[in-house]
């Protein structure tokens, strides 16, 4: 029994480094929200939360993915965060159905749904240090912070500087270099 | 170290402060090219390390987002450095994720990931891992060729050595020059001390420059000069004076020798003046005899101031003026009775030549009046034989004659004859040596006497 489990985990691994390593021609669309939910990891890794972000001592230990919208990425998220950490903890996968169950968030991957409620999101998570992230070309510039964009047949990353510093979160400039940058914000001489 | 002791002061010197700056300069030089080389290499690797640590960190998020054309892309930015000549970017898992190649041609061989850098064929191998925020996302490696180091390496050696050669000529130079500091003295010193030596001028002196211990050598040697050079001048001047003063002596000595010459000839002519009145055979020939005593006495003095020292004559030369006076005393003439001399060339004193003179005045007057009576004229022949013997410290006198010869049965120390007695009395008394008579075929006298420090 062990032995199974330990060989259905190491193939899913395999299968996901194979995903993401070898360059994605035609990218289908299973695949693609695979791939941006590992992305999501990964950037997690060059973005900075304020210490007292947690609501409670059980939200420390855990890092709140919040989904806005129809849910693209199917069970691939539950599946991929399942035992694999960010930042060290935990991950918690919450579909939002309100504004209010925004508390504990670290990130929040908006899908594409009503424009009147996701600019009601948006707007509700503005100045709070809360990653939002989506994928649409239609959020561009709307105050979301990270924007994944297929562009020559990989995903790009899109910043928006003026989102990031509103947010109060900090974002490695390491990220900043890979992305392209829109709203940028000039640092005071 | 014989050879060491036989060079010049002046090599000496040059050898010592050589033989000290060399080595230490050398030495030091060597410490400084290590040390120059082992900071090129630590610069070199310290560069090599940052650069991979940049590379790595730019690498970064290529690795996280699996952009191989990004990571890529980061390590063509290598191009800029010439020295870097290949670029491996590995995954977390060791797998080769980029790479970049000056030559555009890739390495055969791929690296074994090491956790440190090192050197090997003419590279430096750099493995750096690149880590973010606690992640690992994989290892760098860098290829980077020596050849600058070691060009950088040969143009330090080769600065190094020109530098050392340069302060080795510049050693040399000073110790030529320093030496001279030393050497110039004791050289002058030395030509000086030369100079009075062969020239006996006392009048050199040395110039003193400085108050160290070379300036009060020739401080030293300069007063010394002063004192020899006065004392040498008192010394001339005592010797002056006593010159003048033995000269006074020699003279007024020469007047004396030649006061008591003419005073012996003024008795000896009072004596042949009273003898030519004396009708008794007997009697003038007395007066005859002493007379020629007293000339041989005479002769001594004569001999004396005419002698260069005026304490000793020549003894041979003496006899023979002696014998001349006998013949003529005598009056016998030259070739009647023979007289064979064989006298050794002695200079005797005074003390000593006027009783040796009389012994054989008395000896061979005494042989010429008694001993030829009964022979035919030109038969009688008189043997005068001196001879010293210097290691013995002794004179052997003989006179002897081919006469009728003595009595046996007369003792010639007992006898009438003053002249026999005279002889006897002299060698005995004043000479302090011993007369023996050898009867035979004639008469013979021999006579030893020490001479002491009276002949020489």
């Amino acid at each position: 029994m062990v032995k199974q489990r330990l060989f259905i985990r190491t193939g899913s691994i395999i299968l996901l480094f194979v995903f993401v390593a070898l360059p994605f021609r035609g990218l289908s669309q299973p695949s693609e929200y695979l791939l941006k939910a590992v992305f999501l990891e990964k950037i997690s890794r060059f973005i900075e939360w304020p210490e007292n972000h947690a609501a409670s001592s059980q939200e420390e230990n855990e890092f709140v993915i919040g989904i806005a919208g129809d849910n693209p990425f199917g069970p691939n998220l539950n599946q991929l965060y399942k035992d694999q950490k960010i930042k060290n903890k935990n991950v918690k996968i919450k579909y939002l159905s309100s504004v209010q169950d925004l508390e504990g968030c670290h990130l929040l991957f908006i899908a594409p749904s009503d424009k009147g409620e996701i600019q009601q999101l948006i707007q509700s998570v503005k100045k709070k240090p809360i990653l939002t992230v989506s994928d649409s070309d239609e959020l561009r510039g709307s105050g979301v912070i990270i924007n994944l964009l297929v562009k020559d047949k990989k995903i790009g990353l899109e910043i928006d500087e003026k989102a990031v510093q509103d947010s109060g979160l900090q974002v490695s400039y390491l990220l900043l270099k890979e992305a392209s940058i829109i709203h940028p914000v000039r640092t005071q001489e | 170290m014989k050879l060491f002791y036989d060079l010049s002061i002046k090599s000496k010197l040059i050898f010592i402060i050589l033989i000290i700056t060399v080595p230490s300069i050398i030495i030091g030089f060597t410490i400084a090219i290590a040390y120059t080389l082992d900071t090129q290499k630590k610069e070199m690797i310290y560069h090599a390390n940052v650069n991979a640590k940049l590379i790595g960190e730019y690498c970064v998020t290529p690795l996280a987002f699996q952009d191989s054309t990004g990571a890529e892309r980061v390590l063509n930015r290598l191009e800029s450095v010439p020295n870097i000549v290949c670029g491996l970017l590995f995954d977390e898992k060791n797998a080769v994720f980029a790479q970049y190649h000056q030559s555009h041609s890739p390495e055969k061989k791929l690296p074994e990931i090491k956790s440190s850098s090192f050197f090997h064929n003419g590279y430096l191998h750099v493995f750096q891992p690149v880590n973010y925020m606690d992640y690992f996302y994989g290892t760098i490696y860098l290829k980077v060729s020596t050849a600058n180091l070691v060009e950088k390496g040969k143009r330090s050696v080769a600065t190094m050595v020109c530098a050392m050669l340069i302060l080795v000529g510049a050693s040399c130079v000073l110790a030529w020059r320093l030496q001279k500091v030393v050497s110039d003295p004791i050289l002058k010193l030395t030509e000086v001390t030369k100079a009075i030596s062969n020239e006996a001028d006392l009048s050199l002196r040395l110039n003193q420059k400085g108050t160290d211990e070379l300036g009060m050598l020739f401080n030293g040697f300069n007063t010394m000069l002063d004192q020899i050079h006065t004392r040498e001048r008192e010394r001339d001047q005592a010797l002056h004076e006593i010159r003048c003063s033995l000269k006074e002596k020699e003279v007024m000595l020469k007047e004396i020798h030649h006061r008591v010459k003419n005073n012996l000839q003024v008795i000896s002519s009072l004596l042949s003046l009273q003898a030519r009145h004396i009708e008794d055979k007997a009697s003038r020939e007395m007066f005859i005899d002493c007379q020629n005593r007293v000339r041989s006495m005479a002769l001594v003095h004569e001999k004396l101031y005419e002698s260069h020292d005026l304490a000793s004559i020549d003894f041979s030369e003496y006899i023979e003026s002696l014998l001349e006076g006998l013949y003529r005393s005598y009056h016998i003439e030259p070739g009647k009775n023979e007289i064979n001399m064989q006298v050794q060339n002695v200079k005797m004193s005074i003390d000593l030549a006027v009783p040796c003179g009389l012994v054989i005045h008395e000896l061979v007057s005494n042989a010429m009046k008694h001993a030829f009576r009964e022979m035919d004229e030109g038969q009688g022949e008189i043997d005068i034989i001196l001879l010293y013997q210097k290691e013995k410290s002794c004179i052997d006198l003989t006179i002897k004659d081919n006469g009728i010869g003595i009595s046996t049965e007369l003792d010639f120390r007992k006898t009438d004859s003053l002249g026999l007695r005279l002889a006897v009395i002299l060698v005995e008394d004043q000479l302090k040596g011993e007369i023996n008579l050898e009867r035979g075929q004639g008469t013979a006298f021999h006579i030893r006497f020490n001479p002491g420090n009276s002949v020489v």
